[in-house]
């Protein structure tokens, strides 16, 4: 099942891709990332789910800026570099990120404290970006 | 997310704004529903998931988009072009913050009425410090003073949440290109002035083409007193002469927002008309009429009517340079308070010699033209209205509104105005004239009929 929804995604940010529809990308990487969480569901491995929900945000993340400057600029403007620093930029982060998560999901033993506390350190994070 | 070109065209000149793209807008939803679904199933391994939301939303909340520093350098590579002329540009930017500007784009803000017809005067890049970029692109020249005084940056960091638009003040650089105008006259009415000059009017007095007889008055000439009739039948009289005079003349042109409906080629109207009245600066001048130049628009042009050749060179410049007649439709905005008069008209009145004929250089695409002119007329101005004619025949609507142009001339025609009209060629000098067929237009635009520059 899940299997399907993410081969529904993949298809959609492909074919965003090649009708040039930002609109279509977004849509397919929402959907590939709720095909991780569906993955997720029937239990799954946390590289795996890592994988699919970071690989879905950063799917979508470079295949809209990479259309967005492909309308903004002239098709005779070289933008690799522009793409480039940008795609560094999102893996970077998006490496960061599932490292500190992954780490502290498989060194926490369920049910412990600490775990809690990384829990209320994201709830933390989110909450202070919601109010903005 | 639209585009550079749109962005910052309401800025001005050394304004600029900081604003979110909302590229990364909804992204915390992710973690939301990770957590939730997580919750609901029983499984924190599906939470990772959520990581990338939380990631992110604190990825695109991390910097800002920084400030451009940057010289800017712009080369044009001929000031004073003829029209039709290309000219090229070179834009160089250099980055002198002394951080690397991760997605920099910039276009040069090219003058209205300029068309580039080879490359672009836009770029995306990213630009460590010290580093250059440059472009280059050539527009074709028409008439004018054209300013190129800034460039419209925007950058952004480097996850593309924020980005700060920027309309850059550079160094002034001048294109002004000067057209030939050619002579043109048109016809002129009886109204003259009362020096004696070269304008054959229904005027009597000294010269040499003999006029009429009339009864001798007493303070009469002696020479002028009929001898040979006073030998035949002993009575005095006094013949009289043609005498021929001195014109004054006002052009007045048309340069209200109405009057820039684009004909078809992207040219506006106004422009036709500007050609008109220089070509008609030159014959009238010719013709020893002393002419004088106002705009009908909200923006002031006037100059009074007066003889010379510094004088005429005067109203070439100001035909071609006066902002007036600049390729920018006056801001509608600029209103005096009681409405409908924003066209500057009432101030012409206070100005207008009573002594001075005028000629109405118009599209006559509304009904202003006509009030004005036979408001002229009604104050006893002799009026003539030379129309260029920029409707074309290509679509059901563009024929309504030559019909209707030339109602208005006949409304002008039967009301004792000279109407002289003619099809001048769309010269903007180039091949490139976008297809004149575009139906599609909005519903101002009126395209140009080729011709070939006859009187009609």
């Amino acid at each position: 099942m899940a299997t399907l929804v993410g081969a529904a995604g993949a298809a959609a940010v492909l074919a965003g891709l090649v009708r040039r529809s930002e609109s279509s990308v977004v849509f397919g990487g929402a959907t590939l990332f709720a095909a991780t969480l569906l993955a997720a569901t029937g239990p799954a491995a946390a590289e795996s789910v890592l994988l699919g929900g970071f690989g879905a945000v950063v799917a979508a993340d470079l295949g809209t800026f990479g259309l967005g400057i492909d309308r903004d600029a002239g098709p005779a403007v070289a933008t690799t570099r522009v793409e480039l620093l940008h795609a560094v930029g999102s893996v970077v982060v998006a490496l960061l990120t599932a490292g500190v998560g992954y780490v502290l999901f498989e060194t926490v033993p369920s049910g412990g404290s600490l775990g809690v506390v990384a829990l209320l350190l994201g709830g933390v994070v989110l909450a202070w970006l919601l109010r903005e | 997310m639209t585009e550079p070109a749109v962005l910052g065209t309401d800025l001005g000149r050394g304004e600029e704004r900081l604003e979110r793209t909302g590229r990364w807008a909804g992204i915390h939803g992710l973690a939301l529903a990770a957590t939730a679904v997580a919750i609901l199933v029983g499984e924190p391994v599906a939470i990772l998931a959520g990581l990338a939301g939380v990631g992110f939303a604190a990825y695109s909340r991390a910097t800002a988009a920084p400030t451009p520093d940057l010289a800017v350098e712009r080369h044009v590579s001929e000031a004073e072009p003829a029209p039709g002329e290309t000219v090229r540009v070179t834009l160089t930017v250099e980055n002198e913050s002394g951080a690397t500007l991760p997605d920099l784009r910039f276009a040069d803000d090219v003058p209205a009425g300029l068309e580039v017809v080879e490359g672009t005067p836009r770029h995306t890049t990213a630009l460590r410090p010290g580093k250059r970029a440059s472009i280059a692109y050539e527009f074709e020249a028409v008439r004018g003073r054209h300013e190129f005084d800034s460039v419209t940056v925007v950058t952004r960091d480097v996850s593309g949440a924020s980005r700060r638009v920027a309309r850059r003040a550079t160094d002034r650089s001048t294109v002004v290109c000067r057209p030939s105008y050619g002579d043109r006259t048109a016809p002129l009415g009886d109204l003259a002035t009362r020096l004696p000059g070269s304008q054959p009017v229904s005027a009597t007095g000294e010269g040499q083409a003999f006029h009429s007889l009339r009864e001798y008055r007493t303070g009469d000439p002696l020479g002028s007193v009929d001898w040979n009739r006073f030998a035949k039948d002993g009575e005095l009289a006094t013949r009289r002469f043609d005498q021929p005079r001195t014109v004054k003349v006002v052009l007045l042109v048309d340069a209200r927002a109405a009057a820039y409906v684009t004909a078809g080629d992207g040219r506006p109207a106004v422009d036709v008309c500007v050609r008109a009245a220089g070509a008609l600066v030159g014959g009238l001048a010719e013709a020893d009429c002393h002419v004088g130049l106002a705009a009908l628009s909200p923006r002031r042009c006037w100059l009074p009517p007066a003889s010379g050749r510094s004088h005429r060179e005067r109203l070439l410049d100001a035909l071609t340079t006066d902002e007036a007649f600049g390729w920018r439709p006056p801001a509608v905005a600029e209103d005096d308070g009681d409405g409908g008069a924003t066209d500057g008209f009432d101030r012409l009145l206070t100005r207008l010699p009573g002594d001075a004929q005028v000629i109405l250089c118009s599209p006559v695409v509304d009904d202003r033209p006509v009030e004005v002119a036979r408001a002229l007329d009604a104050r006893g101005h002799d009026v003539t209205v030379a129309s260029p004619d920029v409707t074309a025949t290509d679509s059901a609507y563009r024929r309504l509104a030559a019909t209707e142009r030339q109602i208005r001339l006949d409304d002008c025609r039967r009301a004792g105005i000279a109407v002289a009209e003619w099809a001048d060629g769309g010269d903007r000098g180039s091949a490139q004239s976008r297809g004149v067929g575009a139906t599609g237009d909005s519903g101002r635009r009126v395209a140009t009929d080729g011709g070939d520059g006859r009187w009609r």
